[in-house]
């Protein structure tokens, strides 16, 4: 349960899952007495370690007319010719309005200046920025392996107080999560974003990008900030969206053939059936009432997520992955009362604004489902498309199909967000003909 | 209007036979040369006239000073009419209504029944009716849209709500006609509102069984489930509220229209735009028993078919929203 470590007015970002218990993370970060107690740097490393203070750079997205930063978080050099490796969401808002804003460095003497937006990646969140004048020192990134237990010192400039260190170890890589991401027991806290995580002769082994409370965090493993750099190019402000998508096309590509191509177990929910984790990114969790006194209706639901979703921008997120089921069965209830009473809403779990995406466009029908069990099974199913302004060919969808007998009703539902059409339409075939209809 | 009627003599008694809503009936008044006779829809009227089309304060039948009947329009609404030269031998036409004045001790023609418009509009306005309709429709509500055991006072507390509710519509439009100098009876408003009310009940419940709600809340973002039957409704009073009120035919038209215009913009401009929708809950399926499904199941390529339309339309709407983007800045 990450949360992002930039402040972005404010926002601390979840990219990942467990959004109830990410929201209580993010208060408690805002408070400032969380800070009081840090855990000592062990005084034998700490000679060494001083050194890497004055190398890290609060990164600064300034709103060119306000003249003031709307977010802040932290960079470091990993090259001599000048390249400020960092977070993408912390700099998201120059990236999205570049026009509007520009990025700023302020190094440890208190010198500021512009830097440039070279490249990005918004699914691993990293961007690399060209430093003018680029210091003498600099960070190295470490790609080879790092073993388990290894001690960690994250620095970054957190709540904008002063470049601090926070002291951790490294405990391999983040299970249920489909990109690499290193699993940090240290803790990090709103500005540290984009700061380094180094081993204590000093190599980068992460970039610090988000945290789940209570001492568990998470760093970009180096590889990605090494296959960024060797990338090599310098987008154009103008292409910005048009290679977010593609990122993300790309990306979804990938998570969703690798889906779609696996079979897809249907387990047992109620008297009808479910799917359950379908790989190893995906987490479900269930309820029921039955235990619960004096129930007219027997309700048992159940919902799974990917652990992994995209920060694209202020309240602008995609990638989500969900698909629930409920079966609700009448107790004691006469039909008509029963289903009168049974209504099924569907919303879309990622967020954006209307210059981010379109409204909803829906259409609700019955049909006839092939099932495993039976060929013609009768379904009423609604679906919901909206697409993304300024990225052509990525959709958010989300479908709902139910079913009812006498006493029971059976819905399932998915959203999906930041798709091809093509992936829509494989992963809705697949959805409605593996569950078992009645 | 003034019409003149023959010399009547002092302290005249007559039979007028009235026929407005209430049907046939006939009013013995006694006329001296002082104050005269005050038609109107007004309770305080001496003559009382049940009908919508009839101003509070219509016109008055009075002696001058020459000893002559006479019949003065009171800057009426929709006027008056008498079919013949005197009062006396004709009738009288005020809206819908007829008034025949006769010598009480000439032969007076029994009561007649009411014309077929005067009888609808008298069982409309009577608030019985609808209120046996309503209160039951109210309590079959709260049993089917909660799935908790009911005790007596859910289905009563609801009934006094929309009674009270009506009420309070009721009085809305009760003290706007009598500013208007139309002050219809509250129990005529009271009943139209009822009415209202039904309708929109029975239109609400029709447009959740074929899905149509999710495209009548398209443009109010916030609205929940009643929000298509609560559109209706407030149509219905509207329309209704303002015809009443205003009391003439011409003017219906001029009622209706800002309901058809809201009508058009909640239900036909949707339809029109291929529904552009982003509230919360994009899709609510109403659940019924089973075998209560309009249309046959169709096969799942029909649907990929219309999602794939649904992607275009989307598509489409992005462009324009980023043309729009663009200009802007």
């Amino acid at each position: 349960m990450p949360t992002a470590m930039s402040c972005t007015s404010g926002l601390m970002f979840s990219t990942m899952t467990f959004l109830a218990r990410l929201v209580a993370v993010a208060l408690l970060l805002s408070s400032p007495r969380v800070f009081a107690s840090e855990t000592p740097v062990a005084t034998e490393t700490t000679p060494q370690l001083a050194n890497y203070y004055e190398l890290i750079y609060q990164i600064r997205v300034v709103a060119r007319k306000a003249g003031s930063k709307s977010s802040i978080g932290s960079g470091f050099q990993v090259s001599a010719d000048g390249l400020i490796v960092t977070n993408f969401h912390v700099v998201a808002g120059a990236v999205n309005s570049p026009d509007s804003h520009r990025i700023e460095y302020l190094d440890q003497s208190g010198n500021s200046g512009e830097l440039l937006l070279l490249d990005f990646d918004v699914v691993n969140d990293l961007a690399l920025l060209r430093h003018p004048t680029p210091a003498e020192r600099h960070f190295q990134v470490e790609t080879a392996e790092v073993a388990k237990g290894a001690m960690l010192y994250a620095l970054g400039n957190p709540h904008d107080l002063g470049v601090t260190l926070k002291q951790g170890a490294f405990n391999g890589y983040v299970e249920h999560s489909y990109d690499r991401q290193i699993l940090f027991s240290g803790s990090l806290n709103p500005g540290m974003s984009g700061g380094p995580s180094l081993l204590a002769d000093g190599r980068v082994v992460g970039v610090n990008v988000a945290t789940a409370g209570s001492d568990l965090s998470f760093l970009v493993p180096a590889e990605a900030v090494a296959s960024l750099i060797a990338t090599d190019r310098a987008l154009d402000s103008g292409d910005y969206s048009a290679e977010i998508a593609r990122q993300l096309l790309a990306w979804q590509q990938g998570r969703y053939d690798d889906l779609l191509a696996r079979d897809w177990q249907r387990v047992e929910f109620a008297d009808w059936s479910a799917l359950g984790e379908l790989r190893n990114d995906m987490q479900c969790w269930g309820r029921s009432n039955e235990d619960d006194d004096e129930i007219t209706v027997v309700s048992v639901s159940k919902g799974c997520d990917a652990a992994n979703r995209l920060y694209l921008g202020d309240s602008f997120s995609s990638g989500h992955i969900h698909y629930s089921f409920s079966m609700e069965q009448a107790v004691d209830l006469s039909t008509w009362r029963f289903h009168r009473t049974r209504t099924h809403n569907m919303y879309p779990d990622n967020s954006g604004d209307d210059t981010q995406l379109t409204n909803m466009t829906c259409h609700s029908q019955f049909l006839r489902v092939a099932s495993p069990d039976a060929d013609d099974n009768q379904v009423q199913a609604s679906i919901c498309t909206r697409a993304y302004v300024e990225m052509p060919g990525l959709f958010d969808v989300l479908l709902l199909a139910t079913q009812r007998e006498e006493d029971q009703v059976y819905s399932a539902h998915f959203s999906l967000a930041g798709i091809s059409r093509e992936i829509a339409d494989a992963f809705t075939v697949k959805f409605l003909t593996t569950l078992g209809w009645q | 209007m003034t019409a003149e009627g023959n010399v009547a003599s002092l302290g005249m008694s007559f039979v007028i036979a009235v026929n407005d809503e209430g049907g046939g009936r006939h009013e013995r008044v006694t006329l001296d040369s002082e104050g005269g006779l005050l038609i109107g829809r007004g309770w305080h009227c001496d003559l009382i006239v049940q009908d919508v089309l009839v101003d509070a304060e219509h016109a008055r039948v009075s002696i001058d000073s020459t000893g002559e009947l006479r019949v003065d329009d009171l800057d009426s609404l929709n006027g008056l009419r008498l079919t013949s030269a005197t009062l006396e031998d004709g009738e009288l036409h005020l809206g819908t209504s007829t008034l025949a004045f006769h010598r009480a001790d000439a032969p007076v023609p029994p009561a007649q029944r009411p014309s077929r418009w005067n009888a609808v509009l008298g069982w409309i306005r009577n608030p019985l009716w609808p209120l046996l309709v309503l209160l039951p429709l109210v309590c079959a509500e709260v049993y089917l849209s909660s799935a908790r055991e009911l005790d007596a006072g859910a289905f009563v507390s609801r009934a006094i709500y929309t009674v009270l509710g009506c009420g309070v519509w009721a009085l809305f439009w009760g003290v706007l006609s009598k500013l208007l100098r139309n002050n219809m009876q509250l129990a005529a408003h009271f009943s139209v509102i009822c009415w209202g009310l039904i309708g929109a009940s029975v239109l609400g419940e029709l447009a959740d069984y074929v899905g149509w709600q999710a495209q009548s809340l398209s443009l109010g973002k916030g609205l929940s489930v009643g929000g298509g039957a609560l559109w209706l409704f407030v149509i219905g009073v509207v329309t209704l509220g303002i015809a009443t009120t205003l009391a003439s035919r011409r003017l219906l038209f001029v009622a209706a229209l800002p309901a058809v215009l809201l009508v058009f913009v909640v239900y036909g401009l949707p339809l029109l735009q291929d529904e552009e929708l982003q509230w919360a809950a994009p899709v609510m399926n109403v659940s019924y028993p089973p075998g209560w499904q309009w249309g046959d199941g169709d096969s799942l390529d029909s649907f990929l078919d219309a999602s794939q339309a649904l992607f275009d339309q989307s598509a489409e709407q992005a462009a324009e929203r980023l043309t729009e983007l663009n200009r802007r800045e």
